[in-house]
């Protein structure tokens, strides 16, 4: 049974204007161990899809449907005590723009400290310091700077104190929501690296959420392509990769710059001419309008998915 | 999109496109309780200050300073003839009331708009005249801005003798330009940095024209809305001066009228004597208060009340 | 260290401003139309003594000799005589600083640590009817008008039910009776001060709260109140310990930056409580013409409110590591 199972997920934001459906029926799942990597521009609900699995939707996001599943749990359905003991237990969070996860007033120790307290609260005051420092020391942070505060660390230290918070308790599962987006890309390339080594290490399933394929090419198993709320492709990594069944993975991938110019797949991803959707057909396809391949058909008629293999799909009905 | 289609094809969508967001802004506002409430009553004000003029009219001893019942040389309670009763030498208190209204206005406008004014050029000047006349006008702005402005005004009281109302108005002006100052600095300071800024430098456009033509209409509305806080400020000054007996002896205002009450000792016998002017105070500085966080809303959108995401109890 | 430098900035600072202060009225006063004599000196006493009091305050010199005085006698205490008491200025500040700071520092620290606390709860319910009514509630206490709401006081409390004295700081019987103790004296001075600190906190906490409601809700939006929601820590944890902390520093600093005004409410509360500080001295002093007693009253206001800010600055460094910590 996998670890987490979510399936048709559909989330929608109210706001002055009416109701905008950010997240439509998303449904996949992930195996313990493994990570899965969610790509797509921003605003393609990648985020909020990381928000639900931790029940942190805002105020104004409402889950419409769908279930959320861990190790057999429904996440939905919990109280909110046990949501609260379920909350960094079982799936811990590495937020978007980690520089600012960090309380400004208190000591990055202490944060981590609070995590551990919150969760056994059975462990004595030296065994949570000794956890803390263990935690300081997978992330190569000196034990000197445990009782800093956030301000005096470096950006790429801040974020490896994040994420020792976010493996503090041991979770099943981590959500990394651009880990690594604020950073240069040396430290990019190191905090990846130690994400992926501790997980290995730890056994901790991860889904990763970026804009930047490359961050996820480097790090998942399973890729998951999202846009305008969609998942428009799955599939395993060098299925995606090497044959990327949608228009839309195969312009991000090609804007993806690799050295050796093995993503250089095809020569159709010049921006098309822009065709104004056709709003009175809301099943028409969301990309249609960019899309090399589309015809009239694709704005009359919804996407259908197709199974390119039993691990791999796509959300369009032009086969190439 | 919207600004380059109205930059692109000339004034008449500019103005349309300006009228939009005048209209988006006042729906907003409308929306807001308490801008509505402030708004109201300032109306309410507005019509005492012109139906101020009425009474003396009607019969000279409704006159607010000199006008006195011959029949009352006491305190009277409310009546017919005196629907707020009279003060202690027979003045109608009503009539007082609404003359106060327009004293009100009148020093809290006039005062206000000086100190913009003031507040709004010299924010200007220190936002795009560069580090050191930065430094050095700040500073000043610092050091006005952590004395005590009543108190200091009625020391200088001291050289001027008698204050008139106008000389209160220029002193509370004078006094209260700092705060307008830094917001509006603050404001220059990031406007600098936009390319039309250094568009219109490039064109050959003198410092002047610049601030004037390019700086002044972007600064303005947070002027604007500085000005009704202002406003709230040189009324409450005007009041407490009048209070402690340094008000205008030519003009009734709301705060030499509770100096009366206090000062013949009547604030225990006539409470229609004490209640109106002090709740006329505290009702209009409310009013353009109320105002002010109402248009601080529809200009700061970080305020908004449907903004971004907001955390419930989960 | 860091904290030590920055406190050594300010001390300097506060200096120069208050340099300044003092240059700008010396200017005002001596350049003024009018004799500066008069002002300084009480014209009704004897020509010898007023002889003797120009000389000694250096009034018969050229300006900038009497420039120099000026600085000399305030650092060395001499204001000269104050013209409706007959005694030295500096005496009679010296008795009428304490009650002012008694009564401001109170009712300064219980305005903002109501204003933090309540502001901190409304902000839970923001949105509901009951934030809408308590923000409304807190600008109708932050915009009545002081005198009027201590007169409306004094005739409730004090005269209608008589729960306090109506003025005043002390009641003589007790003060010139041996036998009483310091806590009857102390009670006294308390039961005097209640109406006058109630009047300052109805006025001055709203404002407070107004900041910290919107200041809370400008914490709650930060990402890390949404990594301690992820934690699994309680709202209350989360207000408490995460977002509070943080949201109290804008209130802070709109501390400092309101003392001028709350210090313009103090001088009122004195002036209509009859609580002898120094802020009713400095209007009487005007009202009466007492030059030297009213310019002296009003540095003195303005060191207390220089030194209260620096107060303040060393609060807002203690809480917000990001200034102590280097």
């Amino acid at each position: 049974m996998p670890l987490l199972e979510v399936e048709n997920l559909t989330i929608d934001y109210h706001g002055r204007t009416g109701a905008v459906t950010a997240v439509e029926d998303v449904s996949f799942s992930l195996e313990k161990g493994r990570s899965l990597g969610i790509v797509g521009e921003s605003g393609c609900g990648k985020t909020t899809i990381g928000m639900a699995l931790l029940r942190l939707l805002p105020e104004n996001g409402v889950l419409r449907k769908g279930s959320i599943r861990l190790g057999g749990d429904d996440v939905l359905s919990l109280s909110a005590k046990e949501l609260r003991a379920f909350r960094w237990k079982r799936i811990s969070m590495i937020f978007q723009a980690a520089m600012n996860a960090l309380n400004p007033v208190h000591r990055v120790g202490d944060q981590v400290m609070e995590a551990i307290r919150i969760h056994h609260p059975a462990f004595s005051a030296e065994k949570i310091r000794e956890e803390v420092a263990a935690l300081f020391d997978l992330v190569d942070i000196p034990e000197a700077r445990i009782n800093d505060y956030p301000h005096q660390y470096s950006g790429g230290m801040k974020q490896r104190a994040v994420i020792a918070m976010a493996l503090s308790c041991r979770p099943d599962l981590v959500v990394a929501d651009e880990p690594t987006t604020a950073l240069d890309v040396i430290v990019q390339d190191q905090i990846l690296r130690k994400i992926r080594e501790i997980q290995d290490r730890l056994g901790i399933a991860g889904i990763f959420i970026s804009h930047d394929i490359g961050v996820v090419a480097g790090i998942c198993h399973d890729i998951m392509v999202m846009y305008k709320g969609r998942i428009i492709e799955q599939g395993c990594r060098e299925e995606v990769f090497v044959s990327p069944g949608h228009p839309y993975t195969i312009s991000l991938l090609s804007s993806y710059l690799t050295i050796d110019g093995v993503f250089d797949l095809h020569a159709d991803t010049a921006e098309p001419e822009c065709i104004p959707v056709d709003e009175s057909r809301p099943g028409a396809c969301a990309y249609a309008p960019h899309c090399p391949r589309a015809d009239a058909d694709c704005f009359v008629h919804p996407p259908a998915w197709r199974e390119k293999s039993p691990t791999h799909g796509v959300l369009c009905s032009k086969t190439c | 999109m919207k600004a380059i289609a109205a930059a692109g094809t000339g004034k008449n969508e500019t103005r349309s496109f300006r009228m939009q967001a005048f209209l988006e802004g006042w729906s907003l506002f409308y929306e807001n309780i308490v801008g509505r409430i402030g708004l109201y009553l300032l109306i309410l004000f507005g019509l005492m200050a012109l139906a101020s003029y009425i009474p003396p009219l009607i019969d000279p001893m409704y006159h607010p300073m000199t006008g006195v019942d011959p029949d009352i040389s006491y305190a009277s309670a409310p009546s017919w003839r005196h629907w707020l009763g009279t003060d202690n030498i027979g003045r109608d208190i009503f009539t007082q009331l609404l003359t106060g209204a327009r004293v009100a206005f009148l020093v809290g406008i006039s005062a206000a708009f000086i100190s913009i004014v003031i507040g709004t050029l010299l924010g200007m000047i220190a936002g795009y005249g560069g580090r050191v006349l930065d430094s050095v006008l700040m500073r000043f702005a610092d050091m006005i801005m952590v004395m005590p402005s009543l108190l200091v005004i009625l020391l200088l009281s001291v050289l001027f003798g008698q204050l008139s109302i106008w000389i209160i108005v220029m002193l509370i002006a004078l006094f209260r330009w700092p705060a307008v100052a830094r917001v509006i600095r603050s404001q220059t300071l990031s406007l600098k940095q936009r390319p039309f800024i250094d568009m219109a430098r490039v064109a050959g456009a003198s410092h002047v024209r610049i601030l004037f033509r390019h700086i002044l209409p972007n600064v303005l509305p947070m002027a604007l809305l500085y000005m009704t806080f202002r406003v709230t400020s040189a009324i409450i000054v005007e009041a407490a001066l009048a209070f402690l007996g340094f008000g205008d002896p030519n003009t009734v205002s709301w705060g030499m009228m509770l100096q009366w009450v206090w000062k013949t000792g009547h604030m225990f016998q006539a409470p229609w004597w004490l209640l109106p002017p002090g709740i006329c105070i505290s009702l209009i500085t409310l009013a353009f208060y109320m105002m002010g966080r109402a248009m601080e809303e529809v200009l700061d959108p970080r305020l908004r009340k449907t903004k971004g995401p907001d955390y419930a109890a989960s | 260290m860091n904290l030590k430098k920055l406190l050594l900035r300010r001390i300097i600072e506060i200096f120069v401003v208050f340099y300044i202060i003092m240059t700008i009225l010396f200017l005002l006063f001596h350049l003024a139309p009018g004799d500066p004599v008069s002002m300084m000196v009480d014209l009704t006493l004897t020509p010898e003594d007023v002889a003797l009091l120009v000389a000694q305050l250096g009034l018969d010199q050229p300006l900038w000799l009497q420039y120099l005085y000026y600085i000399k006698n305030f650092f060395t205490g001499n204001f000269g005589t104050s013209f409706h008491y007959g005694r030295p200025v500096i005496e009679i500040i010296g008795q009428r600083l304490p009650p002012t700071l008694l009564l401001f520092t109170t009712a300064t620290v219980l305005a903002a640590v109501a204003g933090i606390w309540w502001g901190k709860l409304i902000a839970w319910y923001k949105g509901k009817p009951v934030d809408t009514g308590v923000t409304i509630f807190a600008l109708v206490c932050n915009t009545l008008f002081l005198p009027w709401i201590a007169l409306l006081f004094i005739w409730f409390f004090a005269f209608r039910i008589g729960w306090f004295p109506l003025s005043g700081m002390m009641t003589p019987e007790i003060w010139v009776n041996p036998a009483a103790g310091f806590l009857a004296k102390a009670g006294d001075v308390l039961h005097h001060m209640l109406l006058p600190l109630m009047t300052l906190f109805v006025v001055n906490t709203g404002a407070y709260l107004l900041i910290m409601r919107s200041s809370m809700l400008e914490t709650l939006r930060e990402d890390y109140i949404l990594t301690a929601r992820a934690k699994g820590l309680t709202e209350r944890q989360v207000r408490n310990r995460h977002a509070a902390p943080n949201a109290s520093l804008p209130v802070v600093t709109s501390v400092g930056l309101s003392l001028a005004f709350s210090v313009n409410g103090g001088a009122l509360t004195e002036t209509v409580f009859s609580w002898p500080g120094i802020g009713r001295e400095l209007i009487f002093a005007v009202s009466n013409a007492d030059y030297p007693l009213a310019m002296a009253s009003f540095l003195f206001i303005a060191l207390v409110v220089l030194v209260a800010n620096l107060i303040v600055d060393i609060l807002y460094a203690y809480l917000d590591p990001r200034i102590s910590y280097e």
